[in-house]
């Protein structure tokens, strides 16, 4: 028990400090593929977080509701992590509905993700908002219904039984279709349309600066690391039976590394896609996965 | 069919790996230049003679002739210089040349100046400014050995001693003419 | 297609009733005088009957030669290669003349340059502050003779209210741009319904300034070269053929090689460059850097042939200043080889990025008779059906001793003008094989350089981004007037057509599509702005447009 809590608290802060980090990885990567150097190191992101808070705050008239929304923001990003396993399960994770409560904080989560950039009334980020909204209506949906046929399939609304799920076609196609909305949902490549600078009128973040923007982005890339930490308990509890609590905190951070760069490469061979094509090419992805998650799940396999 | 088109953006990763990482890590490493490169040019003060056709033809404005009493100053701006290299070609004696460098920011504009003061020779009748400087005469001279005769006169001089010649040769005799 | 001289015959017998003279002048074209109230009916003749394209317009103040002020419209017939010029003259106490922008569309943004800049009234039109800022006093035309380059006048006060309504607005200063512009969209949710384009916001001065005292002939190439930091070189060559042509100059031969050479050079970087920005555009930032990098083995190669990445400085009126030899030749040979194989590399995988491909398809379409309109002109107009291309219809240096395809495509969109760009640099590697192939001997510099005063003559040269085109009149030492039209110019009009009820979305790549170097279209004549001062600039640039706001 008390290993639990220790290893959890340990591992909470590794959480924590994780995401900036990943993202720095991910920026030498990327710099690979483009045949340049990239960021001097892997800690940039960090560096350039920090670096925003030593910066002035500059508002709009609303300055106000911006300073508020985004420190109820990343509260409750933090919150939604608090939720969730981190490749083993805590009595919060064990408690009976978990599950559920992670998905409504994890909705929640891109509800004040949409206010805030609603906040300034600048037209850049309310082209922006109605982007991301579009996008955010289809791609939730579809991540809500993974979470949920998830339950359906592990019998339970608690990421304890997650623990002790089989592993079987079915499960690797709802992890399919989580990964999918996980990728989408983080707004990468091809769907990050929302802060496309480069693209006429976008850009939520466009009157963020200072503290507010590094509080912004910091909750940006921790709810990427909570999304891509859903794939990675999928992966790593069952298997925390066979390698113990201590193996299984320490390989979660290492598979969720594995998910991030996956992911971070696809990004970067692929282009950005339009406002209006993407719900289309959204649903041609999700509606036959869905359907063959129906079906699976029938025949039993 | 379908599915090769859908692997062909992966193709990416064999192009980087290809070409490897590309930037030259300026300035930790040397920078990318070509032997042809223009950079600021140095002028020879042991050749200048102060002509001015540099400054005639530089398109900004960058070399600029200027006379001050008994001096002829040459300056060179290097704020304005657009490294053309025209001063080089056009310039009689070959004292310019073009240089290499172009790390020439600086935190005082007194770095990007540089000048080049002639003293202006005196008629050697007079005692009165030549507009010339020594070596433009010599040059002269060099190009056309005759002049060495009369190119150390100013104008008025030159023509005083002219009539002079012209009126002992008419056997009249004269004391200097005053103009 | 004819022989010169059959054109001749043809437009003598058409514009005789209405011309004053005609005469044929070798450097320039068909020069047409005609008066004022017969302007009209010759403009309709000559782009209707005659079917030629309007290639520019050049306004010139000559009281100082014959007490009037003067307007030369431009026609090209391109299947011939000669120009059909309209001359007329106006008062010089109260220049009028009649508008032609409702017969040849294209001539709107010269009529107003004309009216802000030399003071010539045009007849039924609205006219409106169109290059000088708002804060321009009234009554000062800057091009006018009487006007001294120095002159630094008081700004007027002027009100401007505020943005309103459905409209964003997009530049001066956006991170989607790379030069100062300023596009008001009108947006109805994700649809643009219209578009005002407000420029000029970099005009630097450079006509006034050639004509200044500062200038000589032999300097103003280099300050050509820096009208634009792209395709400069375009700008430095016409300039100087078309001094070359108006004074009869004989260049040598391999001097003209050397500036094709170093011409298709820079389209090579310079298409390259702007695959790379329309790839950014599109969210493919792997494909901007590894066209970028591509490019940079063009820029070092440049920099061996001319001494200088992109500000060559090789160019001269009579001739060019460097040479080429065996080592150089060797080291284009290397970088032709090896850039074929990793552009064909690059553009076979850009092409598959399904985004990409999706996006460009059936987007930004300008129809061909539109096109034809506003007579724009390179990529633009090869991907919109027009078969143009100034190198191949009025050869000028050593285009008449290679061939090459003229790619051109019918869509229209934006794939289409990609596709244009991907094989002209295909194409450009050719042509320079074939002109090292045949590379001659000889001088790179003339040996007479004469410009005597009052000749005209015209210059034109296909830069990467369509046609330049320079006209001149030659004076004492330096130009008497000197007209610089480069090819953003005449496409930006087009823009309203292929932004016209389109997604928001398509509006950065088809901006981007026609390739704009605002540098370019902004130099147009003189305003006394010290340099790095930027004025927003407001004025309707469409014929008739919707959302006209006059502030004068």
């Amino acid at each position: 028990m008390w290993l639990v809590i220790s290893l959890y608290i340990v591992f909470l802060l590794v959480f924590l400090l994780i995401p900036p980090l990943y993202d720095g990885v991910e920026r030498k990567i990327r710099a690979k593929l483009h045949s340049r150097v990239g960021p001097p190191t892997v800690l940039q992101t960090w560096y350039d977080i920090l670096k925003l808070f030593k910066k002035e705050l500059v508002v709009t008239d609303t300055g106000l509701l911006s300073i508020l929304l985004g420190g109820l923001l990343l509260v409750t990003v933090i919150i939604t992590a608090l939720t969730m396993p981190l490749g083993f399960n805590t009595p919060i994770t064990s408690s009976t509905a978990s599950l559920v409560l992670f998905t409504v904080l994890l909705i929640g989560c891109q509800l004040l993700w949409v206010s805030l950039s609603l906040t300034p009334g600048n037209p850049y980020a309310t082209v922006g908002v109605f982007r991301e909204a579009v996008l955010g209506m289809i791609n939730e949906f579809f991540l809500v219904l993974g979470l949920v046929a998830l339950m359906f399939y592990i019998g339970s609304p608690s990421f304890a039984t997650l623990s002790s799920t089989r592993l079987s076609i079915t499960y690797a196609l709802i992890f399919l279709l989580l990964a999918v909305s996980a990728y989408i949902g983080s707004g990468r490549i091809p769907y990050d349309i929302a802060e496309a600078e480069p693209e006429l009128a976008s850009g939520i973040l466009i009157e963020f600066s200072g503290p507010l923007l590094g509080i912004t982005l910091y909750s940006h890339f921790l709810k990427r690391a909570i999304l891509y930490g859903i794939l990675a308990d999928m992966i790593v509890l069952p298997l925390a039976r066979a390698i113990g609590v201590v193996g299984a905190a320490i390989l979660y951070p290492v598979i969720l590394l594995v998910i991030w760069v996956i992911f971070a490469v696809i990004s970067v061979l692929l282009g950005r896609t339009r406002v209006d094509i993407a719900p289309k090419s959204m649903l041609k992805i999700y509606i036959p996965l869905s359907i063959a998650i129906l079906i699976a799940w029938i025949a039993g396999v | 069919m379908g599915l090769k088109k859908l692997f062909k953006p992966f193709k990416l990763i064999s192009v980087a790996r290809h070409s490897g990482v590309v930037t030259v890590l300026y300035p930790y490493q040397k920078p990318l230049i070509t032997a042809e490169f223009r950079g600021k040019i140095s002028i020879d003060a042991s050749k200048c003679m102060g002509c001015g056709a540099c400054a005639n033809t530089c398109p900004p404005n960058a070399l600029i002739l200027s006379r001050r009493d008994n001096t002829i100053i040459l300056n060179y701006f290097i704020g304005r210089c657009i490294f053309c290299g025209r001063c080089a070609e056009v310039c009689p004696v070959g004292a310019i040349t073009v240089t290499h460098e172009f790390e020439l920011a600086s935190m005082s504009t007194r770095d990007l100046n540089e000048s080049l003061v002639h003293q202006v020779e005196k008629c050697s009748g007079c005692g009165g400014g030549l507009g010339a400087t020594r070596r433009m005469l010599q040059y002269v001279i060099l190009h056309s050995p005759t002049a060495e005769n009369y190119v150390h006169l100013c104008p008025n001089c030159r023509k005083k001693r002219f009539i002079n010649a012209l009126v002992m040769k008419m056997g009249a005799r004269t004391e200097n003419v005053e103009s | 297609m004819m022989s010169a001289d059959k054109l001749v015959k043809i437009v003598t017998e058409k514009l005789s009733g209405l011309a004053d003279e005609i005469r044929y002048v070798e450097s320039a074209g068909i020069i047409v005088r005609v008066k004022p109230v017969n302007l009209r009916e010759a403009a309709h003749i000559v782009h209707d009957d005659i079917d030629a394209y309007f290639r520019t317009m050049m306004a010139v103040d000559e009281r100082p030669l014959n007490n009037t002020f003067a307007a030369y419209y431009v026609f090209g017939r391109d299947q011939e290669g000669v120009n059909i010029i309209i001359e007329t003259h106006a008062d010089p106490l109260t220049p009028v003349l009649p508008t032609i922008a409702d017969i040849v569309p294209a001539a709107d943004w010269y009529e107003l340059e004309a009216w802000d800049l030399l003071g010539i009234r045009f007849k039924d039109r609205k006219l409106h502050r169109f290059v000088l800022p708002d804060d321009w006093p009234e009554g000062l035309y800057p091009l006018r003779k009487d006007v001294e380059y120095t002159a630094r006048p008081s700004p007027r006060i002027t009100y401007k209210p505020p943005l309103q309504g459905p409209r964003l607005p997009v530049g001066p200063y956006h991170p989607a741009l790379h030069e100062p512009e300023y596009f008001e969209l009108f947006v109805e949710g994700e649809r643009v319904v219209d578009v005002e384009y407000n420029g000029f916001h970099v005009h630097r001065g450079i006509e006034k300034l050639a004509e200044s005292l500062r200038f000589t002939y032999q300097k103003v190439p280099f300050l050509a070269e820096r009208i634009c930091g792209i395709c400069g070189f375009v700008h430095s060559v016409a300039y100087t053929l078309s001094v070359e042509n108006a004074a009869k100059i004989e260049v040598p031969e391999r001097a003209q090689y050397i500036r094709s050479i170093v011409l298709e050079v820079e389209r090579l970087h310079s298409h390259l460059l702007w695959l790379g920005v329309a790839c950014h555009l599109l969210g493919y930032d792997a494909g901007f850097m590894h066209s970028w990098r591509i490019r940079e083995k063009v820029m070092v190669l440049a920099e061996l042939l001319t001494g200088s990445r992109k500000t060559y400085g090789i160019n001269l009126v009579g001739g060019v200043r460097k040479d080429i030899n065996t080592y150089k030749i060797t080291a284009i040979n290397n970088t032709l080889a090896w850039l074929r194989s990793e552009f064909t590399k690059l553009a076979d995988l850009v092409t598959s990025v399904p985004q990409i491909v999706r996006r460009a398809r059936g987007t930004g379409i300008l129809p061909r008779d539109e096109a034809r309109k506003l007579s724009v002109v390179g990529p633009v107009a090869r991907a919109s059906g027009l078969d143009r291309d100034v190198r191949r219809d009025y050869p000028y240096c050593a285009y008449k001793d290679v061939s090459f395809k003229v790619p051109v495509y019918t869509e229209g969109d934006n794939l289409a003008r990609v596709l244009v760009r991907v094989d002209e640099i295909f194409e450009a590697m050719n042509i320079i094989e074939q002109l090292l192939d045949q590379l001659p001997g000889g001088p790179i510099m003339a040996e007479e350089i004469e410009v005597p005063e009052g000749l005209i003559g015209v210059g034109n040269v296909e830069a990467p981004r369509g046609e330049d085109i320079h006209v001149i009149i030659t004076g004492r030492g330096r130009p008497y007037r000197w007209r610089v039209r480069a090819p953003t110019y005449q496409n930006i009009p087009a823009l309203r057509i292929m932004l016209h009820d389109a997604p928001l979305a398509d509006a950065p790549l088809t901006i981007a599509s026609i390739d704009p170097c605002f540098s370019c279209t902004d130099r147009i004549v003189v305003i006394d702005l010290k340099t790095g001062r930027r004025e927003k600039l407001k004025a309707p640039s469409i014929p008739g447009g919707c959302g006209c706001k006059i502030w004068v």
